[in-house]
């Protein structure tokens, strides 16, 4: 990882305007930095201000107060953001507001028109992202008939086509059912792996327990950090945080709790699987010593 | 079983039909559901099961079969459908497609004033509505919707079926998007509902865990016809039916499952986290 972040958040606030004399404060003074290729999961309860930090990572929303800067370049130059929305791209929760064409091929195509790139180099580009999501025998389908997790796969192909530095997923996953989620996190581990960087905002600490990194949110402010393991460490705070743990964390604890051998920092279903193997063949040999 | 509250017998429903595109959406379903029962309806992608719920309160009209809700006979052209929609409250998957007011009082407001209740009853309705999925009447009815986060819309589609106080509640992934306090908060909240005011619930979900923790009965579709009718523990003891019928399991179910692989002898019925642990005790004790 190299030390110069792509994102810059610098002691970002914002608020909501509800009308003249009333604001709704989201974001308190935040500060994050995203690095390349960086797996960042950012979590926090409903209204905890999570989605409101993603939507500043591309400049869908400018701060009221501090700056966001990609690259270098601050979110609030207007005459820059095309540059800023091509290195960081965003998927939404909801699969049918971001799918613009009839067919699946336009509409990987929508963003790469709009930046006039030229017909030989938007079908190679269109061929490598439907390639990258599994989506290639999809072309010429209307998108109106594939179901939410392959809509989804589109969705961030035409991200992809953009050839992004970063890959932003705000609750992506959170109206799929669990083969479409599954579908969507198989891409997300691909581009991962080939190094793209990653920030998830997501409910499901299954997913948390794939980054790099976890953000915790609460209030609109970052107030817990680590990786996954570090994180789900921290049982009842997150619980205070009105959030949760993997249920591979919590089987864990709850062996360890009636049997201390079992090792209760666990966050993966395989993990669980192999500690009990682990301990099982320890038990075995211990006996037959 | 007394007469149930739900009946419905031998339904199907063609999209698009005679043309090419023509979709056969339901085949031949039967299904009985009784007043004070808690019922999930699960199926991938395409199984049938929004088309089902559709039926419930006449969105959808039944093409052929016949679907009785308290009584009200669902397939005549002449049914009293305001006072199907009155009994039968749905909440739809997307929450955005429900609220249209400006301020959650007023969206929550909405349904019991267009009933012609006196204001006083509506207020009463709206505070009481509003507290059951956790929302402070104080503090919220006089947030603009478009301020809200996603599981904060949600509780306020959810409050504005509510205060038309249905006899049966047939809910669309109740819980995506939640964070998981709320979606504890909500699914204690539903499970009260149904418990002690003898609501009757129908819900459609892709969240296993939500399943389990809800449910008293499960009933699984698949291409339109259902595949399987049982109690929680029936279904996600059956990795067989789960996988045949792509159908996800809770993780703590994928866990005794991965252990039943490695050759260790478990209870794969156990699906809550709690209970999968004392397996895994039963495995380390034995």
């Amino acid at each position: 990882m190299s030390n110069q972040p792509i994102i810059c958040v610098e002691n970002v606030s914002f608020a909501y305007q509800v009308n003249q004399d009333q604001q709704i404060p989201v974001l308190q003074n935040v500060s994050l930095e995203v690095y390349p290729g960086e797996y960042l999961a950012i979590i926090g309860h409903n209204g905890s201000g999570k989605s409101t930090l993603s939507k500043h990572l591309n400049g869908i929303l400018t701060p009221l107060e501090g700056n966001v800067l990609v690259n270098g370049i601050n979110t609030r130059d207007k005459g820059r953001i095309h540059e800023v929305r091509s290195r960081v791209g965003m998927v939404f929760q909801h699969p049918d507001n971001q799918i613009v064409a009839t067919i699946v091929e336009d509409d990987v195509a929508f963003g790469l028109e709009n930046i006039e790139v030229s017909a030989e180099e938007m079908k190679d580009r269109i061929d490598f992202a439907l390639d990258a999501v599994g989506m290639s025998a999809f072309r010429h389908r209307p998108p109106h008939h594939l179901s939410g997790g392959q809509k989804q796969r589109i969705a961030i192909a035409g991200i992809l086509a953009m050839k992004p530095q970063c890959l932003v997923l705000d609750e992506a996953t959170s109206m799929l059912d669990s083969y479409g989620r599954q579908d969507i996190l198989a891409v997300v581990r691909k581009l991962h792996r080939e190094g793209m960087t990653i920030v998830t905002v997501t409910h499901h600490m299954s997913e948390v327990a794939e980054a790099d990194r976890v953000v915790v949110m609460e209030a609109g402010k970052v107030v817990l950090q680590g990786t996954p393991r570090e994180v789900f460490a921290h049982q009842e705070k997150l619980k205070e945080l009105h959030l949760d743990v993997p249920d591979a964390s919590r089987i864990a604890a709850l062996v360890h709790s009636e049997y201390p051998a079992f090792n209760p920092n666990l966050i993966h279903n395989e993990e669980v699987v192999a500690e009990v193997t682990r301990v099982q063949i320890r038990e075995v040999e211990a006996s037959g010593s | 079983m007394t007469q149930p509250i739900v009946d419905i017998r031998n339904l199907s429903h063609i999209y698009m039909q005679g043309t090419p595109l023509e979709h056969r959406a339901l085949d031949d379903v039967t299904l009985q559901v009784a007043e004070g029962e808690c019922m999930a309806v699960i199926g991938h992608t395409g199984s049938g099961k929004s088309t089902l719920i559709q039926h419930l309160n006449g969105l959808i009209r039944p093409q052929s079969g016949t679907v009785i809700i308290n009584g009200l006979d669902v397939s005549q052209p002449k049914v009293d459908i305001k006072s199907l929609r009155r009994q039968v409250g749905l909440v739809f998957q997307n929450p955005e497609d429900q609220l249209f007011e400006k301020l959650v009082g007023d969206d929550v407001a909405y349904g019991p004033f267009k009933m012609g209740l006196p204001l006083e009853e509506v207020r009463r309705r709206v505070h009481w509505a509003m507290e059951l999925v956790g929302l402070s009447f104080q503090e919220m009815k006089d947030r603009p919707t478009f301020a809200l986060s996603g599981g904060q819309k949600r509780k306020v589609a959810l409050a504005g079926v509510l205060a038309l106080q249905p006899k049966v509640l047939v809910l669309d992934e109740p819980t995506a998007g939640l964070d998981p306090l709320s979606r504890k908060e909500l699914l204690e909240r539903i499970r009260h509902l149904n418990r002690e005011e003898n609501l009757t619930v129908i819900f459609v979900s892709h969240n296993m865990e939500e399943v389990a923790q809800l449910a008293d009965r499960v009933y699984v579709m698949a291409n339109g016809k259902a595949v399987c009718d049982g109690s929680p523990r029936q279904i996600f003891g059956n990795e067989e039916l789960l996988r045949q019928h792509h159908i996800g399991t809770p993780e703590s179910v994928d866990i005794l499952y991965r252990l039943r692989t490695e050759g260790y002898s478990i209870n794969p019925e156990s699906y809550l986290p709690e209970e999968a642990a004392c397996e895994i005790l039963k495995i380390l004790k034995r």
